[in-house]
């Protein structure tokens, strides 16, 4: 049995009488310490597939497993017990909060968790020792999102998932984020996902699921993925 | 505007609609109280003017010292700017009712038109009965009915004092003082319950009457009422009005100066004329009675006059007299000396004459001696003779009866006579014989006898034939003749001698008598004229008198001239006061306090306002920006700024103008009346016109827009300046910040991570932090000013009648006494059981002038200071230990009336008392007091400053505790010694009837509890609204972050508590002074609020507002809940 599973899993929006599928019954696996990456293009349903991965959604019929506890049948309390413990979540437009500074955000996330990092180490780790005491404002967008990876990251979830997290961010910029994401899966044996509507990312990932029209379309598996460096697009 | 544009526009007011309807209420809210309290005093004032208009007040009054004439009243009606004029005499009377006694204002109806009431100025309200016809009628205000217990149909009596008319004459003010209630009246001259001052009485007057001008006697009006030209048009408390009055007063000025001479010379000539009359009439008088005297003393000098010629007259007579008596006495003398010559003469003669009689009677009675003796003899011859013959018959009886023997035992009858002689012998027989011899005896001797006579016979005439008579008898008779003729002629000498003494006796006699009677004639003559002497003296004593009596008289005649004299001189010229209705104490007193709810409705808006303003700008620019996007594509398509701002703005327009009308409708409506029906429990004025104001609609309506449409303008214009792109992409967040708490360090550490967040945040939004602040700390203020303001009102009445004023009966007397009359009251008094203690009291209106500003006061003169405490507790407010003692070096005065006057301890005032006498004292402290003002001094303080000695005419009374039902009858008792006593007050009716009025006001209260409320409500439900919409990113993230329900609730709730609290914190503090300019300016001269908060208001204001805080936490609780975290997490599209 894979660490995370995804078995016929419907997510359906009811617009009134319309009623839009936006997973039709998607079935993938991952496994632990894999760098994953879910590619595909607007509206095929990889952020809908992340969510409920993420416990921020639920699925309207099908099994999500993910180590072993099937989270589809989870209540709304344990989801966020589930959020708390378990997901750390990196965001397109990072979700910082203005008023907290780098170290601070860390901390907001730490605060609730059982057995957190330490955030200083932490946002040295992703290099920004330098900034601890700096709002987001004054950090560039990179560095934000390495204070929100690093948010993630402190919370010393199972799986880390990360929702565009070059979107907003230039080539270079997003260059390191990647590997930065890299890293982490390698060194922390942490569980990644990225999404991205990037094909040009998947050799860096250990397994590729590609997305279309709501669900998992085909899945590749990297025997030998690329260091992030060496991917040019 | 485009079709979509404005149909997306009214989809946005159905979508949201929470927002729509917050800013719809709010705006209500602001305008709704904004107009409504500002619209209050103008209606209050609009419905004084209609009603006043509508009775024709008077806009003017003339009030003259002297008094006012109908020529006056030509004289004014002929000013182009006058109206109408009418005389109307005013004066105070005193009613008795019942035991007590009341003062009232007389009037008398103006004079013409008195049934036309419609157009008599002032014209009267009949609300029961009807006016007076006839002299002998009056009305009353309804409080006096209620108060004396008279009832329509009865009949009062009237005192009244007298006056002087223009003659000087001292008349009666009223034909008749004996009047008929034939009515029931409202006064508009008398709106307030303030009747005004008086000298009779307690000093106050109590009701007002108005009689039928026929029943005034004076021929004068003491008031003229005047309305002007075009002033019923006017607002009368508009400018243009007081210019216009103004006007017509410079006017009257004009004429005034005319008229008072007229008024001053009339007087003056009639007073004049009538003191040359008096003079003139003195002047005949006096001469008058000068003449008298002349006529009485020329009387008297002629009866003196006539005294003398009396006199001399007498002493003439008198002389006259004495001469020719003396002439008669001499006559009368020598006639005497002739008689005495004659008599003389005569008695020589006579001498000689009786010696001739003598001789003759000599030899005449020897004659007679010796024809004596011889006749003797011969008697003495025929007695022995017939002796013998007797004894010889007896013895001859003797002898036949001794010879007879005894033969008869009775003796004869006829020897009777013999045997009684013989007695003895006749018995017995041997008696008989001696008596026979006896006899025989007897008869021897005696017949010896005869013979021894007949020789002396014959020896006589044998002496007389010696001498040759020979008759003695013839010779006697002859002799006896002899003499007879010698007297007789001696006697007839005598005789003549006697008659010429006689006649010269007569004459003496009759000079003598002539004499006396002239003399007596003179001395009764000269007695008489003693007795005129004193007459005249004693007229002539009269006659001092009466001179003196008459120059005293004179004296004080001439007196009594000078002085009427000088009255005329010292007639003052008359001064004219020309008052406006701003001398009408209850009009005043009106638009005053109609000023005092316009002061609180400068107030209280501004809460609102400010609310409301911030309330909206934020909605509106959140809307603005959570609509950025929107936005920024419109303008991509196209659409300019104004096409895409007019959303909007018609959003915000539509809002307000529906929120702002249905405010002003509310508002208008039940704001104006609840206040001005307060206000008519005070004031009697019909009820409160309601007007849609359209100043201050407008003024409401074009703020809230400012407040709305600006602040959406302003967002738009903001958001519109941006390029469509940057409008596309999520709006840049406010950046963080670190605030100054983070700089006290030692602090900050000690925060735990979520506090420093939470103090972050705080801080981080000043907006919001401003409007929760203002919005929660106004509404508190609000509520604690709403609490606070009842406090102050409410314990106001027990705060003076429970620790202020301890007494619990004030018995007024009709009088002011002293010493025993003073003592019997408090006897009577302290007799009853009831009665603990007692104290007397000097009560007084007394006026302070300070600054233009007039206040009454009572003056209060313990009669023994140092009791009062057990009565009147005087003490310092704020420090209940600070207790003040009266003594002589200065008074104390009351709080209010020390902050009306600007009166500070050791100030000196200047206090007119009720006989407008003005003095100089200092304050010695300044001592807590709620209703009505008063200024204590000792009696001593008094007399020495007013020169005086009181008497006191208040007794205030401590009893134990009664029922009510006990007091009516402790009440009755106590009149019932109507001889003192005009009226019996029990503190607790008093503090009754003040906490009616005062339960009223809670209604004021409630207002502002409820729109304090309401307020609250919507600042908070807002603040809810921009919170979690503006934060919705970051409350989205932090639930992805894992936080549970309530973690989530309390990182944005903690926020809204904190900044809730210190909004409370600053609404006490706001509440404070709130409360305290409320009081300021709702209160009344005459109140003073207990500016004591009382903790229970605070705590209200917190609880209340802690309650509309929790309602909207748990509200945000839900929609926290409710936030979609995908939704939110998703870059804005």
């Amino acid at each position: 049995m894979s660490y995370i599973e995804f078995k016929n899993v419907v997510k359906e929006y009811k617009m009134g009488e319309v009623s839009i599928k936006a997973l039709d019954n998607t079935n993938f696996q991952i496994e632990k310490g894999e760098l994953v990456v879910i590619v595909g293009p607007s509206g095929a349903g990889k952020t809908t597939a992340l969510n409920i991965l993420g416990g921020m959604d639920t699925a309207t019929s099908g099994e999500v497993i993910i180590d072993g506890k099937n989270i589809s049948k989870f209540k709304n309390k344990q989801l966020i017990k589930y959020r708390r413990e378990d997901i750390g979540f990196v965001f397109q437009f990072y979700n910082l909060v203005q008023n907290l500074t780098a170290i601070e955000n860390v901390e907001l996330a730490t605060q609730i968790c059982k057995k957190p990092l330490e955030p200083k180490e932490i946002l040295i780790k992703v290099g920004l020792g330098e900034r601890l005491k700096n709002f987001p404002s004054q950090l560039s967008g990179g560095e934000q999102q390495r204070v929100a990876i690093a948010r993630a990251i402190a919370k010393n979830p199972k799986l880390l998932l990360c929702d565009e997290p070059t979107g907003a961010l230039d080539y270079k910029t997003g260059k390191q984020i990647l590997q930065l994401l890299q890293d982490t899966c390698r060194k922390e044996k942490m569980t990644v996902i990225i999404i991205t509507h990037n094909a040009a990312l998947t050799p860096m990932a250990d397994r590729v699921i590609h997305f279309k029209n709501g669900t998992a379309s085909n899945i590749e598996l990297n025997e030998s993925p690329v260091p992030i460096e060496k991917i040019e697009w | 505007m485009k079709k979509a544009l404005l149909k997306d526009c009214f989809k946005e007011i159905i979508k949201g609609f929470k927002r729509f309807i917050s800013i719809l209420l709010i705006v209500l809210l602001g305008v709704g109280f904004f107009a409504g309290i500002k619209a209050t005093s103008p209606d209050m004032k609009l419905t004084l003017d209609t009603y006043f208009d509508d009775k024709n007040v008077m806009d003017i009054q003339v009030l003259s010292t002297l008094g006012l004439t109908d020529e006056d009243i030509t004289e004014l009606e002929k000013l182009d700017l006058i109206d109408d004029a009418q005389g109307t005499y005013q004066t105070d009377a005193i009613v008795t009712a019942g035991d007590k006694q009341v003062v009232v204002k007389l009037e008398s109806l103006a004079s013409s038109k008195q049934n036309e009431t419609t157009d008599s100025i002032n014209a009267l309200q009949v609300t029961d009965g009807r006016l007076p016809e006839n002299q002998n009628e009056c009305v009353v205000e309804e409080a006096f009915l209620l108060g004396t217990e008279y009832k329509i149909g009865d009949t009062i009596k009237i005192q009244i004092d007298n006056i002087t008319d223009d003659d000087g004459n001292d008349i009666s003010v009223l034909k008749t003082n004996e009047l008929q209630i034939v009515g029931t009246v409202k006064s508009p001259m008398y709106i307030s319950t303030d009747r005004g001052t008086t000298k009779l009485g307690s000093g106050v007057i109590n009701y007002y009457l108005y009689v039928s001008s026929d029943n005034i006697n004076a021929n004068i009006y003491t008031n003229i009422y005047l309305t002007v030209n075009g002033a019923n048009e006017l607002e009368c408390y508009d400018d243009k009005y007081e210019d216009l009055i103004e006007q017509a007063e410079d006017e009257i000025e004009k004429i005034a100066d005319a008229r008072k001479e007229a008024r001053y010379n009339a007087l003056f000539d009639k007073a004049n004329q009538k003191l040359q009359d008096a003079k003139n009439e003195f002047e005949t008088q006096k001469a008058d009675g000068e003449k008298q005297l002349q006529d009485a003393e020329n009387e008297i000098n002629s009866a003196k006059q006539e005294l003398e010629n009396g006199r001399t007259e007498i002493a003439a007579n008198r002389a006259k007299a004495n001469n020719e008596f003396n002439e008669a006495g001499k006559q009368l003398l020598d006639a005497k000396n002739t008689l005495q010559q004659n008599e003389n003469d005569f008695n020589a003669k006579k001498q000689e004459a009786e010696k001739q009689i003598s001789d003759y009677e000599t030899s005449l009675n020897e004659l007679k001696q010796i024809q004596e003796q011889y006749n003797n003899l011969q008697n003495t011859l025929s007695t022995s003779k017939a002796q013998l013959e007797i004894l010889e018959k007896q013895l001859e009886e003797l002898e036949n009866q001794a010879n007879q023997g005894r033969a008869t035992t009775k003796p004869q009858n006829v020897n009777n006579n013999v045997q009684s002689q013989s007695n003895g012998i006749a018995n017995t027989t041997d008696d008989e014989k001696e008596k026979i011899e006896e006899l025989k005896k007897q008869i021897n001797e005696l017949n010896a006898s005869i013979s021894k006579i007949e020789a002396g016979i014959i020896v006589i005439d044998k002496q007389l034939e010696a001498q040759g008579i020979t008759d003695i008898n013839q010779t006697v008779t002859y002799t006896e003749n002899a003499i007879q003729t010698a007297k007789a002629e001696l006697a007839n000498g005598q005789k003549k001698i006697d008659s010429a003494k006689a006649e010269l006796q007569s004459k003496e006699e009759l000079l003598n008598k002539t004499k006396n009677d002239t003399y007596a004639e003179l001395d009764s003559a000269e007695k008489k004229l003693d007795e005129s002497v004193k007459q005249i003296e004693e007229a002539e004593a009269e006659l001092a008198k009466s001179r003196e009596e008459f120059n005293s008289k004179i004296s004080d005649a001439e007196k009594e001239l000078d002085d009427a004299e000088e009255e005329v001189n010292s007639i003052e010229r008359p001064t004219w006061y020309i008052l406006d209705r701003q001398q009408n104490a209850g009009y005043v007193s009106y638009m005053q306090d109609t000023d005092r709810v316009a002061n609180l409705a400068q107030v209280f808006p501004i809460v609102f306002f400010i609310v409301a303003a911030l309330i909206s700008l934020t909605s509106m620019t959140r809307m603005v920006e959570e609509q950025r996007v929107q936005i920024g594509t419109l303008k991509a398509l196209g659409y300019n700024k104004l096409q895409i701002a007019s959303k909007y703005i018609i959003y915000a327009t539509l809002a307000t103008v529906i929120g702002g009308l249905i405010g002003l409708v509310i508002g208008f409506s039940i704001l104006p009346k609840v206040i001005a029906d307060i206000y008519a429990m005070v004031y009697d004025v019909p009820d409160v016109i309601l007007e849609f104001n359209m100043t201050y609609a407008t003024a409401g309506m074009l703020a809230a827009m400012l407040c709305t449409i600006g602040a959406t303008v302003i967002s738009c214009y903001k958001t519109l300046k941006q390029k469509p792109a940057t409008l596309m992409r999520p709006k840049a967040p406010k950046p963080g910040k670190r605030v100054l708490l983070e700089r006290i360090t030692f602090i900050w550490k000690r925060l735990n991570f979520t506090k420093k967040v939470t103090a972050r945040n705080i801080f981080r939004y000043k907006k919001r932090f401003m409007m929760t602040i203002i919005g929660v700390g106004g509404c508190t203020a609000l509520i604690i000013a709403g609490f606070g303001l009842r406090d102050a009102i409410s314990s106001m009445i027990p705060s003076q009648y429970g620790k202020i004023d301890l007494y619990n009966i004030s018995v007024t007397l009709k009088d002011e006494y002293k010493n025993e009359e003073l003592e019997n009251i408090d006897n009577i008094l302290k007799n009853y059981e009831y009665t603990e203690d007692v104290l007397n009291a000097n009560v007084q209106s007394v006026t302070i002038d300070k600054n233009d500003n007039t206040q009454s006061i009572q003056l209060i003169i313990p009669q023994t200071p140092e009791n009062l405490s057990n009565f009147i507790v005087l003490k310092s407010r704020t420090d209940n230990d600070e207790k003040y003692v009266l003594d002589d070096t200065g008074v104390i005065i009351t709080e209010k009336l020390s902050k009306l006057l600007d009166i500070k301890v050791g100030d000196e005032i200047k206090i007119l008392n009720s006989d407008d006498k003005e003095c100089n004292v200092k304050v010695n402290a300044i001592t807590e007091n709620y209703i009505y003002h008063y200024i204590y001094m000792t009696p001593n303080l008094y007399n020495q400053l007013y020169d005086t000695r009181i008497g006191y005419n208040v007794v205030y009374v401590n009893t134990t505790d009664m029922e009510e039902s006990e007091e009516d009858g402790f009440g009755e008792q106590i009149l019932s010694n109507g001889d003192y006593i005009s009226g019996v007050t029990f503190m607790s009716n008093t503090e009754n009837i003040f906490a009616e009025v005062m339960n009223n006001m809670d209604l004021v209260v409630w207002i502002l509890i409820i729109s304090a409320g309401l307020l609250a409500f919507v600042v908070l439900y807002n603040l809810l609204n921009a919170n979690i919409t503006e934060r919705i990113r970051e409350l989205a993230t932090i639930k992805v972050l894992g936080f549970y329900d309530k973690e989530v609730y309390d990182y944005i709730s903690r926020e809204t508590i904190i900044l809730t609290a210190i909004g409370m914190l600053f609404g006490i503090g706001g509440g404070y002074f709130l409360t305290l300019y409320i009081i300021k300016t709702c209160e009344i001269d005459m109140l003073m609020f207990n500016p004591q908060i009382t903790v229970w208001s605070y705590l209200f204001g917190v609880i209340i507002t802690t309650v509309f805080a929790i309602i909207v936490n748990i509200i945000t609780y839900f929609s926290l809940k409710k936030i979609d975290m995908i939704e939110s997490l998703k870059s804005v599209e």
